[in-house]
């Protein structure tokens, strides 16, 4: 066979061969990437809302991590304010006495992670987003980033430097790796940047809003960001920025005090003049068990049948009140139970009660457990994070802190005062030390179970001094010990993770 | 010549090899944007119908067959029955001119649930081997009704299996069809609970079959709590019927509005079939507390078909069951507090729920109980002439799951029944003594958790 006519057959064969070739492998491609998982702006409100979701866990079957009541076995628990008559982890918590394995630390820990890992991922997923608009998308990564705000300023209060993670983590996220907790102060230069940036992008309210419809009160304003904001520079003794930030806050000119302060709590009160950033429930949607670890004892009140009084205020903080001050009313000091049991106060302590009284270790508060609310097992009670009375009482302790008493600090703090019938401050009464214990007084009957007395406690230097008084009064030891109580000690299932949380001095 | 056979040879060996394989491209990714379905782009050099077999690598043994494509050079395929975080395999086959090839094995690895979908769920039964084979194998749908909406479908282990989620609006009702589609009420974050303003009718590959919205042909009103399909197909929905009537002989205004309830039944293109309201049947004025209840009068919360095919609507706020004949309007009976039909006194339900006409042909429906603060499941039979009942079983669930509002429950054999106590998110499936066998927590309070046996859901979710 001639060598020119194989060539000419092979020529063809070899198409063949190389077509034959490409049929059998056809081109694949994937779209199923670890990345750009988000296509939808409903896909991006979805992860919104569940990042608001995890203020309140959620925990399925267990509704009360985080705000809707754990958080405040930390902040209130741990203080002069607040009680518990339970043994375990919230009694030990309640006398000032606490090590690395109380689960209430473990857990708020665990779920203010959840809320940051969520919003990471969020951040990260919108971040990539082509399908969305530029203002959805800036509004959207706010929103996350104000509640990660949130999220990192509760644990900074309670840990301290911990492990910062962001959006940047997430592409190659390592869940092995042993990192050293970050120094608060990075931290904080992180959430200012971001509320800064949040108060630049976030709506004043949701009235009209072109991105959410339907007036959707509980997101995130640039109020809230402000706020936030004033709040972190408060911590860091950076009055002048406070002073700066709560004007601005007051010059929106959309929030003032509401009248009636036990008002300001009922269950139906979800959202008013008052409140800046809260975490709203209803009980048919997305209810809370505040009701049931905050109400009453044995109370026949339909509301208030088989609550638990879990988290309650110490008989010592509650008879701080005076008698004219309306909130005062905001507590359960006395009723006859369904027990016909009359449950009241003992008059002195360890007294024996007489036959038909119950002597109670501690008292209920109205604040999250409503006479008029829920019947049922879940309630729709809010939990104010940041309201306009802590605006002005930052305001005023800020003023304080530069420059000593003066008019409008006086009129800040009476304000508030005013607002409950209280007797107000005279000016000439006071220099800068005294009024910075009339402030923090004032501020613990103003926000008790709101998750700020000992943040408070401790920002003012008063943490060891007041609560071991109180512990004292009460027959217990100083269990606070500055600087050690500072932070509680990073909890024992982390450190098993990751040894660079040093426990050694905490 | 030799080696021109040679040559010849190759060549077809070359092409057989092939073996008419005509595939070009595959592209792997979600179908509608949903993480348990996997949509498969197939691009074939001819026409040809394709369908892909694929299998979890944990067990090569199970395979799973997608739907057949129509003939075609483009084709896709979606993949049901995707389980999150698995490594699947899959091959396609192509037919094409009576010829059937098999293509080699592909691999893809499902992604994690979005963070929204994680954490929803959890049960719990120490007994397992008490669960009748048909409940561990079934299926549970739930709604969720904040915007944006989802339809889920779970297994009884608590797994999420199949979900749809839509934009913009809640899914306030969702109802599992013998068509093995979805029907649902859509209603945005303002409409009230169960209120809601479209009906959306889907089927399992998440594909529209039906999207009716008010304003758009005789869907005129807010529609609330039921939607349903006749024998005819045709849609059946509770609506809100709003009156202006003078109430200003008991207090209220000139020109008030009473908020009654109605039987609404439009065809698929959305055009009126029949319509009943209850101020067809009902003076408002007989209420001595109607400015009181005005704005919402009745309360209708469910509907369905009695055996002979009427309506039974049940109110809420009224406490009763009505049966409504399905052509004339007139009400046959009204069963419950101040209704027309005998009952003894173990038979006094507080508020009804899903009421509906059970497999053994009682009348059964979830009572919230709210006199006694315990909830339960009735069941009635009523006589024929719909002047007595009597109360064939009464199951008293736990006062420790007491649900005042909402909730749902069905039977899944002659003895068991599945309950929903909404406002305690949390679903049981209890004897008829009340004992609890499992649970399961759910993080949203779900209006109605309804059971889909096994074979209505295949192929697309299977065990």
């Amino acid at each position: 066979m001639n060598k020119y006519i194989i060539a000419i057959l092979l020529v063809p064969v070899l198409a063949m061969q190389y077509g034959c070739n490409k049929n059998l492998e056809p081109k694949v491609y994937s779209s199923l990437t670890n990345t750009n998982a988000f296509q939808t702006k409903s896909d991006a409100i979805a992860a919104v809302n569940a990042v608001y979701a995890r203020l309140k866990g959620p925990v399925v079957g267990d509704n009360f991590t985080y705000w809707t009541v754990r958080h405040f076995a930390l902040t209130d628990l741990t203080t002069d304010v607040g009680h518990c008559n339970y043994g375990g982890d919230p009694g030990q918590l309640s006398l000032g006495l606490w090590n690395s394995t109380n689960g209430l630390l473990g857990q708020d820990w665990q779920y203010i992670y959840k809320l940051i890992a969520n919003a990471n991922n969020a951040i990260y997923n919108i971040a990539g987003m082509k399908t969305i608009s530029d203002a959805e998308q800036k509004q959207f990564i706010s929103e996350l980033k104000f509640l990660r705000s949130i999220a990192y300023l509760d644990l900074t209060d309670a840990f301290g430097p911990v492990i910062l993670v962001t959006e940047k983590d997430v592409p190659n996220a390592s869940f092995t790796s042993q990192p050293k907790p970050t120094p608060v102060a990075d931290i904080e230069a992180l959430l200012i940047a971001d509320l800064n940036e949040a108060a630049g992008v976030l709506p004043l309210n949701y009235q009209n809003n072109a991105i959410y419809p339907g007036n959707d009160v509980g997101r995130a304003t640039r109020g809230a960001a402000l706020t936030l904001l004033a709040k972190l520079y408060l911590r860091r003794h950076d009055w002048q920025q406070v002073v700066a930030l709560t004007q601005q806050v007051m010059d929106l000119k959309i929030y003032d005090l509401y009248p009636d302060y036990p008002g300001l709590f009922a269950e139906s009160n979800k959202w008013c003049v008052e409140n800046i950033f809260s975490v709203l429930a209803d009980a048919n949607t997305n209810g809370t068990e505040l009701l049931n670890h905050f109400g009453p004892l044995n109370n026949p009140t339909p509301a208030l049948l088989n609550r638990w009084q879990y988290y309650a205020v110490s008989w010592d903080f509650y008879n701080t009140f005076d008698m004219a001050d309306d909130r005062r009313k905001c507590f359960y000091p006395y009723y006859k139970g369904v027990d016909d049991l009359v449950y009241s106060q003992a008059p002195s302590p360890g007294a024996t009660p007489p036959a038909g009284v119950s002597y109670m270790a501690d008292v209920a508060t109205k604040k999250y457990a409503d006479s008029l609310g829920s019947t049922t097992y879940y309630d729709g009670h809010s939990v104010d994070i940041l309201r306009y009375a802590d605006v002005l009482l930052s305001r005023a302790e800020a003023i304080n802190e530069i420059s000593g008493p003066s008019a409008e600090c006086i009129g800040l703090i009476n304000q508030v005062k005013g607002r409950s019938h209280a007797k107000p401050l005279n000016l000439a009464d006071y220099d800068q030390t005294s009024l910075r214990d009339a402030i923090l007084k004032e501020r613990g009957w103003e926000f008790f179970y709101e998750g700020k007395r000992r943040a408070d406690l401790i920002r003012m230097g008063k943490y060891d001094v007041i609560v071991n008084a109180y512990l004292n009064r009460i027959g217990q030891p100083s269990n606070i010990v500055m600087p050690k109580n500072r932070y509680f000690p990073y909890p024992q299932s982390q450190v098993n993770l990751n040894p660079n949380l040093d426990n050694s001095d905490r | 010549m030799r080696l021109f056979a040679i040559i010849l040879g190759f060549a077809f060996i070359g092409c057989s090899g092939g073996g008419g394989n005509i595939i070009r491209e595959i592209g792997i990714g979600l179908h509608n944007n949903n993480e348990l379905k996997i949509q498969l782009d197939v691009t074939t050099t001819a026409d040809a119908r394709v369908y892909a077999e694929y299998w979890p690598d944990s067990s090569p043994g199970r395979t799973m067959t997608s739907p057949v494509s129509a003939p075609g050079l483009h084709h896709s395929l979606v993949l049901g029955n995707i389980i999150p975080q698995t490594g699947y395999s899959f091959r396609l086959v192509t037919e094409n001119g009576g010829t059937q090839n098999v293509s080699k094995t592909y691999t893809f690895q499902s992604r994690s649930l979005p963070m929204w979908l994680q954490d929803q769920f959890t049960y719990n039964c120490t007994r397992p081997e008490l669960l009748p084979a048909d409940f561990k194998e079934g299926f549970l749908l739930i709604n969720k009704r904040e915007a944006p909406g989802l339809m889920y479908i779970l297994d009884t282990r608590g797994q999420l299996r199949w979900y749809h989620m839509v934009d913009g609006t809640g899914v306030k009702v969702a109802h599992f069809t013998k068509d093995t589609t979805i029907i649902a009420i859509l209603g945005k974050s303002d409409e009230p609970t169960s209120y809601g303003s479209e009906i959306l009718e889907i089927n399992l590959l998440g594909d529209t079959l039906l999207h009716l919205k008010k304003g758009e042909g005789d869907l005129r009103y807010t529609i609330h709590h039921e939607v349903i399909k006749n024998k005819a197909g045709n849609v059946v929905t509770i609506y809100e019927d709003p009156r202006i009537m003078d109430l200003s002989r008991i207090g209220g205004n000139k020109e008030d509005t009473v908020h009654g309830d109605g039987i609404l039944v439009l065809d698929k293109q959305g055009k009126k079939i029949w319509q009943w309201s209850v101020f067809d049947v009902s003076d408002p004025f007989s209420d001595g507390d109607l400015l009181k209840h005005k704005r919402d009068w009745m309360h209708a919360n469910s509907l369905s078909y009695d055996t002979d095919s009427n309506y039974l609507v049940s109110f809420y706020n009224l406490g009763q069951v009505w049966k409504v004949d399905a052509h004339s309007g007139r009400v046959l009976w009204k069963l419950g507090k101040g209704g027309t039909v005998g009952l003894p006194a173990d038979g006094n339900f507080s508020q009804s729920h899903a009421v509906h006409i059970n497999p053994a042909g009682s009348l059964m429906l979830f009572d919230n109980g709210v006199g006694r603060r315990q909830s339960g499941v009735y069941a009635f039979h009523i006589q024929p002439d719909g002047r007595t009942a009597t109360v064939d079983w009464h199951i008293n669930l736990p006062a420790e799951i007491y649900n005042d509002r909402m909730g749902s429950a069905y039977m899944i054999n002659d003895s068991l029944v599945l309950c929903c106590c909404s406002k305690k998110h949390i679903t049981v499936l209890a004897d008829k003594k009340g004992t609890l066998l499992w649970t399961l927590d759910t993080a949203i309070p779900p209006y109605r958790v309804e059971f889909i046996p096994a074979s209505m859901v295949k192929p697309f979710i299977l065990n």
